[in-house]
């Protein structure tokens, strides 16, 4: 090798092809096959995942699965939720109740602050957390405290038309269209961007939502719970 | 004879008060570049610095004031004269007092007889540690370890009697032996003025040609009390141990309350962080002595114009390590805004229990950097306490009364009953009202799930419960009041 060549490569200025960035190393299934082989696997385990959505259209649902194999002993903190958390709903994802902190920081700056704490503690295995705006070195903060924690962070924001591009592990665009929901991937590390799947409202909502009645207004009797 | 066998080591701290600033100032660095801007009400500890008593004679002098030809008893005026940027510091007997008493408490690690003495001493007896520490040599090298770590100017001696061992002490012995001979040699050489006899009888003495203590101690015993009274037996006798010392020995502390007077105003919080450091370290001694954790401190900023802020540290987990204390401390002092300088600082422990062996997960295969009660005592620090709940389930029908929040991670109680089938991840509390609009956009799914509720009391509820998708393709969790079944409410919204 030449040793102009040589110097460059010692200053580490050449890009090899074989160095691309490998796809993540740990993977937990999402429970649903179709998203799983879009994702290579499912979501990047010890890391910080994106997910873009209006809300409110299965976007719990969907890392549901991963949420309830991450073990029940360590903690699971929910930053800055946009409505009360249901405890219904967490005792049916075999969550203890006090095992879940919901945590409420007006200010951004608390925000990530604490959920960079939670997820290097060591003692949380998933944070949830919801804010708008995220820049570079925010984001590289959260990856090293994920990674050094062994925890995992997921964060939902609204879906914006303009995107600054920021090196997620993983993000997922969530549109609702009448037949289910439309995942397109905006980012993922070593792999294909704009890649889409749409999932079933019925493999969504299975508790509700029967395949073949879905578009109809149901017809068994009505439920009732009288004490 | 067992009196032969006691044996006590006098210490003679004979400038605590400065002594303390020199230790404050080694501690707060920011005090050094604000001196030396030159600020007027910064104390410049380098220069010459003087404690002058109530009669206006100088009683403690740092070095650079010895330099500038300065010396003890000095009167102000003369002082003044020559040095006249002298700065000069209150002589304050209850701080001295204060920092004695922590001296001893520190001390108590190391000797179980410990009494404060008047003027700045304490006089421990050793005779029953010796054995503990297996010669007297090495029970003085651990207490002069001590001694220098605190930082304070000491002199000492030893003698089989407490008064001997404080007029040796005083006068600036700085011996440590346990041979009779010797420190009787050094009694006698004693001059009279030192011997802190009554003034009355000093001058008695004097007046007769006696100029040591060797000369008076010469004289018989009988002959000496018969002249002059009985305050000279009572000297005398505690002077040869005849009649054993009356000592007050200390106890430890029952309650850990520290106050510490700051070097100059601090106006930002950040400021107060080595002072803290200070406390927090005399409360970790305090606490490793019981074996106790310390779960909730109370720390009172006293500022100028004698209003003060307080603040109130709590730790979950209970923590004794001062550096843990001060962690959650600083996010405590961040949010915190100062109404007027602090002056003064006080640290007062509020809840304590004993200490256990705390279990991080040896076998998740997890580094634990905090523990889940340490990450919520530093997220309570920094959010406010009401910022952190956990949800709770209580023994209701309707779905904004059974789904609360409680205290975080408290351990709750099961309730029995299987779990309803379809139950969103949010709710709205209260339901929202829909309009006609948005009702026409509503697509139902699934229901009616009847929840009947309250129909022995006064406000009964009967609710049809659906799940629904709106326009925009969210899922919502909707009701209908059967009193009057047209209108539509949001309760939650599935995710």
């Amino acid at each position: 090798m030449n040793a102009l060549l040589q110097q460059l490569q010692n200053r580490q200025l050449i890009w090899h092809a074989n160095q691309t960035e490998a796809p993540y190393e740990h993977c937990q299934s999402t429970g649903f096959p179709a998203l799983d082989r879009l994702l290579g696997g499912g979501w990047p385990q010890h890391n910080v995942v994106e997910l873009q959505s209006h809300g409110a259209c299965a976007e719990l649902q969907l890392i549901s699965k991963a949420l309830g194999q991450s073990g029940s002993d360590l903690l699971q903190v929910w930053i800055n939720p946009p409505a009360a958390l249901c405890a219904e709903y967490l005792l049916q994802q075999k969550r203890p109740l006090h095992q879940v902190l919901q945590l409420n920081a007006p200010r951004s700056a608390d925000a990530l602050w604490a959920a960079e704490l939670c997820l290097k503690s060591g003692s949380c295995t998933d944070v949830l957390l919801w804010q708008n705006n995220l820049n570079l070195t925010q984001l590289k903060r959260l990856q090293l405290a994920a990674a050094q924690g062994q925890s995992q962070l997921y964060f939902f924001r609204p879906a914006m038309a303009e995107q600054q591009l920021l090196p997620w592990a993983l993000s997922l665009q969530l549109t609702p269209v009448t037949t289910g929901l439309q995942i397109r991937i905006l980012k993922r590390k070593g792999g294909w961007q704009q890649q889409e799947v749409l999932l079933p409202w019925a493999e969504l909502y299975p508790q509700f939502i029967k395949p073949e009645l879905h578009q109809k207004h149901s017809s068994h009797p009505p439920l009732s719970r009288v004490s | 004879m067992s009196a032969q066998m006691e044996f006590w080591l006098y210490l003679y701290f004979p400038q605590l008060q400065l002594d303390k600033l020199l230790v404050l100032h080694s501690n707060t660095p920011a005090t050094k570049t604000l001196s030396d801007k030159g600020k007027s009400h910064h104390l410049d500890l380098t220069a010459p610095l003087a404690i002058v008593g109530a009669d206006h004679q100088l009683l403690q002098l740092n070095k650079a004031a010895r330099q500038a030809g300065l010396t003890l008893g000095m009167g102000l005026a003369s002082a003044a004269a020559l040095c006249h940027q002298l700065q000069l510091i209150p002589h304050n007997a209850a701080q001295e007092q204060q920092q004695l008493q922590q001296l001893a408490q520190l001390l108590y690690q190391y000797c179980a007889d410990i009494a404060l003495q008047p003027n700045c001493g304490l006089v421990l007896k050793l005779s029953p540690m010796l054995a503990l520490y297996g010669g007297a040599m090495q029970f003085w090298q651990q207490l002069q370890q001590v001694l220098q770590q605190a930082g304070y100017q000491y002199h000492f001696a030893t003698a089989q009697q407490p008064l001997v061992a404080r007029l040796l002490a005083q006068q600036g012995w700085d011996q440590f032996l346990l041979q009779n001979e010797q420190i009787q040699q050094q009694l006698k050489a004693l001059p009279l003025q030192q011997a802190q006899l009554p003034d009355k009888l000093q001058e008695q003495l004097q007046r007769l040609g006696l100029t040591q203590l060797g000369d008076v101690l010469k004289i018989p015993q009988a002959e000496l009390v018969r002249r002059f009274g009985v305050d000279m037996l009572h000297y005398l006798q505690q002077l040869t141990g005849t009649k054993p010392a009356l000592l007050q020995f200390i106890q430890p502390a029952e309650h850990f309350e520290q106050q510490l007077d700051l070097l100059y105003e601090m106006e930002r919080s950040d400021q107060l962080l080595g002072p803290l450091q200070h406390l927090f370290g005399l409360l970790q001694l305090y606490l490793q002595q019981r074996d106790q954790l310390a779960y909730q401190l109370e720390l009172c900023l006293q500022q100028r114009q004698g209003q003060q802020q307080q603040l109130q540290l709590h730790s979950a987990q209970g923590e004794y390590q001062s550096k843990e204390w001060l962690k959650l401390c600083e996010l405590q002092l961040e949010r915190l805004k100062l109404n007027k300088p602090v002056i003064q600082l006080k640290l007062i422990l509020r809840r304590a229990g004993p200490r256990y062996a705390q279990y991080k997960t040896l076998f998740a295969g997890k580094q634990q950097l905090y523990s889940a009660l340490q990450l919520l005592s530093l997220l309570q620090a920094r959010l406010g306490k009401d910022q952190i709940a956990s949800p709770c389930l209580n023994n209701d029908l309707l779905p904004e009364q059974a789904n609360r929040y409680t205290t975080a991670l408290e351990p709750q109680t099961s309730i029995e009953g299987s779990l309803a089938a379809v139950r969103p991840a949010f709710l709205v509390d209260p339901p929202l009202v829909l309009d006609a609009e948005q009702q026409q956009q509503l697509q139902l799914y699934y229901g009616p799930e009847r929840l009947s509720s309250g129909w022995w009391q006064q406000q009964s509820q009967h609710r049809d419960y659906y799940v629904g998708q709106n326009a925009q393709g969210q899922w919502l969790w909707l009701f209908r009041d059967l009193q009057q079944p047209e209108q539509l409410y949001l309760q939650g919204y599935f995710s």
